[in-house]
């Protein structure tokens, strides 16, 4: 029950919509599993890594030819074992790590790595700083409101891409909402992801299902799609080359024959643009077309308006 | 006559700290010699209060009032147990010990020896709840009902208002994303994780142009596993734990916030939600503890945590100016209950009687009302 100061909200409405909202794909199975689970689980799961860690680090120092375990009776020592001061330190050493393991020191190695990464972050800035004055930060700033802006598809385009493929649909990089109403309509839209909040966010404002994720294919790895048929960068740029790498192969292992990638090449539409170049990735069409070719698609040239593509066909 | 006050610890931004902090300058104005003791102490407490021990010179006289505040375990109880002054407990209640089992055993055994030690200063002249909440538990651990009244926290928000913003900070903040705000200890009983569930609701399936922030003291193992659960949503991006932060970004949290949610499984008394309506910002709290008593028939109160119907709600209160601007009037009402010339009136309606002053008609209403034995 809602009340709002004091008085009794009716919420027919807000259930309505709520069940509309699960209904167009916004809500799926794994985030209402979510929204059950209890925080002890996340501890218990917690502790079970860091044991795990522990073990792993240990097997993988002995089986470099360290040994860590002390031999139970500290006053005994074996004979191949070092003599004088070497054995003490040794022996000091030993005791050291069961100490630092069991009092968990190993969980302050996260801060120390983020202490590390931070340092490492900051001796660059000032390098490059001391190199040619160029500000950083300035950079970061456009290439981050750059990256934020989407080519916007006109509806020829949206439709032309839409007519692709079969079966289920994914986008990664929203074009604007006309591509994402198309496949909604058509009962295809699986998902869309972007990496910038603003595009999803109006996206959902239609009930479309459109989630903001940093780095989408650590959503769509816990996806399982039933009839996987097209899958649509709009947007490659927002990939690193390991992430483009990862969405194929993702794509390629779910797609049956048939299934179609479509990679939009978007350096054209890029170039007039107005931002610093060499700190944009812009894909070149070989490494994508390799990428496509590595995980059984068969790229070609496609347009569409005028924007073209790089369209990949699942063989047989 | 002299009033002292034993404090378990005196820290700036801390809730007890400052509700004695606003005793000790009405007994100040009413020309009363006040101390203000504590077991431990930060820097700003340094200025304010001394060490318990020093208590002890203070503690034959049959004239001086002690006014005990009992928020957590602390040895210093024993003082109070024998002191010959005039004896206030004001209770501003203790989580109970099932919050921290998993996480903190320790501050779960704190928490039960505290809990276990209340009917013990049951003993007094005087007891206050500072809602009625800790007062209807402090009658259910045997203190005598009508020796118990309510003296609510007066929350020093004018403080807030006087400190300079953080310029970058609110830059950060104000960037047109929509804001939800938690402000407070991040400990159990809290639930901060129901309010990440809520949010990833809302930023999956309403508006992912938005954020979290939570902003206060950290606390290890829970924190790790309201990470975990972060990263397993997906929302390292958009869930921010500043930790106990300055003043100064306090208040801009305060003024980017959209909305303060409170999924409280346990509350004294809730001082966020108070701060929240100072700076209108509307509330959305879980009916539990003294919220529902606290929110005084303002904000948004729930029962169940539906997160998407809940989610659906936020969005509506954002699209619909007349439902908000009401909401809002509301809590601004609301505020004037918890001024400085309300707190002076209960101060006053609880303790006069103790302290030989002369009652107004409205001050003797207040004690019938809401002070000894009034509820």
């Amino acid at each position: 029950m809602i009340q709002v100061n004091g008085r009794d909200f009716d919420e027919h409405g807000l259930r309505a919509k709520a069940e509309a909202r699960k209904r167009a794909g916004l809500y799926d199975t794994r985030l209402l599993g979510l929204l059950e689970r209890d925080i002890r689980q996340e501890v218990e799961e917690h502790v079970f890594s860091m044991i795990q860690v522990v073990y792993d680090l240990q097997r993988s120092l002995e089986d470099a030819g360290a040994r860590l375990e002390p031999p139970t009776d500290l006053s005994m020592g074996e004979p191949e074992e070092r003599k004088g001061r070497g054995r003490s330190i040794l022996r000091r050493l030993q005791t050291r790590f069961i100490r630092a393991v069991n009092e968990g020191y190993v969980q302050q190695q996260e801060q120390y790595n983020t202490f590390f990464t931070k340092a490492v972050d900051i001796s660059y800035r000032q390098l490059c700083g001391a190199l040619g004055g160029i500000d950083l930060n300035q950079v970061a700033e456009k290439r981050d409101r750059w990256l934020s802006s989407r080519p916007q598809w006109e509806e020829e385009v949206a439709r032309a891409v839409s007519e692709q493929g079969r079966a289920q649909a994914v986008v990664v990089g929203i074009p604007g909402v006309s591509l994402l109403e198309l496949l909604q309509e058509e009962g295809r839209l699986l998902l869309a992801l972007d990496t910038s909040d603003k595009t999803a966010a109006d996206a959902q404002s239609r009930f479309l299902p459109a989630w903001f994720h940093s780095q989408p294919l650590q959503i769509l790895e816990t996806m399982v799609p039933q009839d996987l048929g097209l899958v649509v960068a709009a947007f490659p740029e927002i990939l690193t080359g390991e992430e483009l790498e990862g969405l194929l192969a993702w794509a390629g292992s779910r797609m049956k024959e048939g299934g179609t990638v479509m990679l939009a090449l978007n350096r054209v539409w890029t170039e007039q643009m107005s931002c610093d170049e060499g700190f944009v990735r812009f894909w070149p069409r070989r490494f994508l077309a390799g990428l496509m070719q590595r995980h059984g698609l068969k790229p070609q040239e496609w347009r569409a308006g005028d924007r073209i593509f790089l369209k990949g066909e699942m063989g047989a | 006559m002299r009033v002292h006050q034993i404090v378990p610890r005196m820290d700036a931004g801390d809730a007890v700290s400052n509700h004695a902090l606003g005793i000790h300058r009405l007994l100040g104005e009413w020309g009363f010699e006040s101390r203000i003791f504590a077991n431990g102490m930060d820097e700003f407490g340094k200025r304010h209060a001394s060490y318990d021990y020093t208590y002890r010179e203070f503690m034959h006289d049959r004239d001086d009032l002690l006014i005990f505040h009992y928020s957590i375990y602390c040895g210093n109880y024993q003082m109070f147990l024998e002191t010959k002054n005039r004896k206030v407990i004001i209770y501003h209640n203790i989580t109970p010990a099932v919050f921290y089992e998993v996480f903190y055993p320790d501050a779960a055994n704190l928490c039960q020896m505290g809990r276990d030690l209340l009917p013990q200063l049951k003993d007094c002249d005087l007891a206050l709840g500072d809602s009625d909440f800790n007062r209807r538990e402090m009658v259910e651990a045997g203190f005598p009902e009508e020796k118990t009244g309510v003296l609510p926290i007066n929350p020093p928000l004018g403080r807030l208002d006087e400190v300079a913003e953080d310029a970058d900070f609110d830059r950060l903040l104000e960037d047109g994303r929509v804001n939800f705000l938690y402000v407070g200890r991040v400990v159990p009983n809290k639930k901060v994780e129901d309010i990440i569930k809520l949010f990833y609701c809302y930023n999956r399936g309403i508006n992912a142009y938005s954020r979290l922030v939570v902003a206060g003291t950290l606390l290890n193992t829970y924190y790790s596993a309201l990470l975990s659960l972060v990263q397993r949503m997906g929302l390292e991006d958009r869930v921010f734990f500043l930790g106990k932060i300055s003043e100064s970004r306090l208040k801009s949290c305060y003024q980017a916030a959209d909305y303060y949610i409170s999924m409280s499984e346990h509350e004294g008394f809730c001082v966020p939600i108070v701060e929240s309506f100072h700076f209108g910002v509307p509330v959305l709290a879980y009916s539990a503890g003294a919220v529902p008593e606290t929110m005084g028939g303002a904000g948004i109160l729930f029962t169940d945590k539906d997160y998407p119907l809940l989610a659906e709600f936020v969005d509506r209160l954002g699209r619909d100016t007349v439902l908000k601007e009401r909401v809002l009037a509301a809590q601004r009402e609301r505020l004037a209950d918890f001024d400085d010339a309300a707190f002076a009136r209960s101060l006053r309606g609880a303790l006069g009687g103790m302290l030989g002053l002369e009652l107004e008609v409205e001050e003797a209403g207040a004690v019938v009302g809401e002070g000894v034995g009034g509820k």
